[in-house]
C-alpha cells in the first residue's frame, strides 16, 4: 500500500505504438491509443508493475485477465496466428504455459500488472496453464 | 475552534475506522472457516466399504517389496501423518530426497507431491508403492499379493464390484481412505466460531500480521491454509522441484505450499526438513529467503519483523493444532491356510 502511494500515475494520449517499461514518458512516439504510464516518484518504472502496452504491435485477439487467481474466461477461441494477451490483475505473481505436443510456450514468472501477448501460430485446441497455481486452466481453440 | 473540530474529526475518523475494522476482521476469519463436507471424486465417490478396504490397504506392509513397509510407515498417524524426519527413508533404509508431507486434509489439495506431478489422489496412490526408492514394488506382483487373500478379494468385491482386485481400484480405495484423513477442530477454529479465549492475546496479534505484515496468506489461505500454489521460496537446497518435473528452467526451485493445520507438531519443515523450528521458518521468511536466485518468488522479500511479532506468528501457528481422538488400526486380511497334507 505504501509502495503505492509513492507511485505517482500519468496518462497520456498517443495513437500507435507503444512503450515498453524501461522508456520514460517523455519519450513517447504520440502516435494514438491510449497509453498509462505507472511510474515511481523519480519517474523510473516500479519493479512488478510494468506499462499496458496497447499500440498496434500488441494488438490481442483476446484478453484473457487473471484475478482471484483464475483466469476469468474458460475458454478463447481464435484464428490461426491469432494473439491472446494475458493480464495479470492478481496480488501475486502468476505464469502461463502451455506443454502440448503440437503447441508450447512458457513465459516464465508474470508479476502483478504485467500484460504479456502470445501468438498461436498451430491450430488445435490447447489447455493453458499457470505453473504456480494449479486450478488456473484456460482452453484455447485455435483454428 | 479549529482544534476542537479537527479533534472530533479526527475522532470520528478513527471511530470509523475501529468500527470498520470489526467486520473485516469477522470477514478474514470467515475466509478459515471449516468446511462441512470433504470434497470427492466423483468418479470415486466416498463409500464406507471404500473408506474401510483403503485403510486396511494404507496400513499394509504387503504392498512393499519388502514386506516392511507400508504406507503408514512414513505417512505415521502418530507423527500427524509425518514421519518427524528431515526426508523419508525408503527401501533398504536409505534417505530420499525430500520430506514425507502429511495426509491430514490432503482431499483439499488440488496436487500431489511436493512438485505437484499428480492432481488426483488416485493419480498419486499407486507412485510410492512402484517407486523403486521407495516401496519398491511391481504393481502386478501387488495384485497377486492381494488375490492370495480371500479377505481383499471379498473388500474389492464389496466396495468395487465393478473392478474387482485392479491396480485401479487399489488407488481408488486408497485415495478415498485418504480422503477422510481430516485435522480436527482446533483452538483457532473456536476462536473464529465465537469463543474469544480459545487463543491467547498474542495468537490474535499473530492472526493479524499473518493476514497483513507477514503476508502469509497470499498462499497459506483457506481453512486448510494451503491454495496448493508452487513457489520457490528460498530455501537452501539444490533440488529442482516443479521446474524438473515441468521442464521449465523459470519453474525451477518451486515447491508446493503445504498445509499450515497441525504445523506444530511436524517439524522439522520445508521439503528437505532444513528448518529445524517454527522460529527459523518465520526467520527465513524474515530475511527474504535463505538464498538468492532468480527463481525467487517475487512475493518473498525481507518482513522486518521484530522479535515479539515472530513470537506472535508462532503462537498463532500453535493454535492451528488439533486433538485428535486416536486412531484405531485395521486388522489385515491372511492368506488363506495351506490345506492341511
Amino acid at each position: 500500500m505504501k509502495r503505492l502511494a509513492t507511485l505517482s500515475i500519468l496518462a497520456a494520449i498517443a495513437c500507435s505504438g507503444f512503450l515498453s517499461a524501461q522508456s520514460k514518458p517523455e519519450e513517447a512516439q504520440p502516435t494514438g491509443g491510449i497509453q498509462l504510464f505507472i511510474t515511481a516518484e523519480d519517474g523510473s518504472p516500479p519493479s512488478g508493475l510494468r506499462l499496458a502496452k496497447l499500440g498496434a504491435d500488441e494488438f490481442a485477439n483476446v484478453e484473457v485477465i487473471q484475478a482471484g487467481k483464475r483466469f476469468l474466461k474458460k475458454e478463447a477461441y481464435i484464428p490461426v496466428g491469432g494473439k491472446i494477451a494475458f493480464i495479470n490483475k492478481d496480488r501475486v505473481s502468476h505464469n502461463v504455459y502451455c506443454h502440448s505436443t503440437a503447441f508450447k510456450f512458457n513465459i516464465g514468472s508474470q508479476g502483478p500488472g504485467d500484460r504479456h501477448v502470445v501468438v498461436f501460430t498451430t491450430p488445435g485446441k490447447y489447455v493453458v496453464r499457470c505453473a504456480l497455481h494449479i486450478d488456473m486452466r484456460l482452453v484455447v481453440v485455435v483454428k | 475552534m479549529k482544534t476542537a473540530i479537527l479533534g472530533t474529526t479526527l475522532g470520528s475518523f478513527f471511530l470509523a475506522c475501529l468500527i470498520a475494522d470489526e467486520p473485516r476482521l469477522d470477514a478474514l476469519k470467515h475466509s478459515y472457516a471449516r468446511p462441512d463436507s470433504v470434497p470427492q471424486n466423483e468418479a470415486n465417490p466416498l463409500t464406507p466399504e471404500s473408506i474401510a478396504l483403503g485403510k486396511k490397504l494404507f496400513f499394509d506392509p504387503r504392498l512393499s517389496n519388502s514386506g516392511m513397509v507400508s504406507c503408514a510407515s512414513c505417512h505415521n498417524p502418530s507423527l500427524d501423518w509425518e514421519d518427524g524426519l528431515a526426508v523419508g527413508v525408503g527401501e533398504g533404509h536409505k534417505k530420499l530426497g525430500r520430506s514425507t508431507p502429511t495426509i491430514l486434509n490432503v482431499a483439499w489439495n488440488r496436487a500431489h507431491f511436493w512438485d505437484g506431478r499428480a492432481e488426483t489422489l488416485e493419480d498419486q496412490a499407486l507412485e510410492p508403492i512402484k517407486s523403486k526408492a521407495e516401496m519398491n514394488m511391481d504393481l502386478d506382483q501387488m495384485i497377486e499379493v492381494l488375490k492370495s487373500m480371500p479377505e481383499y478379494e471379498k473388500g474389492f468385491q464389496q466396495a468395487y464390484p465393478e473392478h474387482g482386485i485392479t491396480k485401479n481400484s487399489v488407488a481408488m480405495a486408497l485415495a478415498n481412505f485418504e480422503r477422510t484423513i481430516v485435522s480436527g477442530e482446533a483452538p483457532f477454529d473456536r476462536w473464529i466460531n465465537g469463543e474469544e479465549d480459545a487463543i491467547s492475546e498474542s495468537a490474535k496479534a499473530g492472526f493479524e500480521l499473518f493476514n497483513g505484515k507477514g503476508e502469509c496468506f497470499k498462499c497459506h489461505s483457506g481453512w486448510n491454509f494451503s491454495d496448493s500454489s508452487f513457489h520457490d521460496i528460498g530455501v537452501l537446497s539444490d533440488d529442482k522441484g516443479r521446474g524438473a518435473f515441468l521442464g521449465f528452467e523459470s519453474m525451477n526451485h518451486l515447491f508446493k505450499t503445504p498445509t499450515l493445520r497441525n504445523i506444530a507438531g511436524r517439524a522439522p519443515y520445508m521439503h528437505n526438513g532444513s528448518e529445524a523450528t517454527l522460529e527459523d521458518v518465520i526467520e527465513l521468511y524474515n530475511q527474504g529467503g535463505r538464498v538468492e536466485r532468480e527463481t525467487l518468488s517475487a512475493d518473498i522479500k525481507p518482513l522486518n519483523l521484530d522479535e515479539k511479532e515472530i513470537g506472535d506468528l508462532v503462537e498463532f501457528l500453535k493454535t492451528l493444532s488439533s486433538e485428535d481422538a486416536p486412531i484405531t488400526l485395521p486388522a489385515l486380511p491372511r492368506p488363506e491356510p495351506l490345506a492341511s497334507l
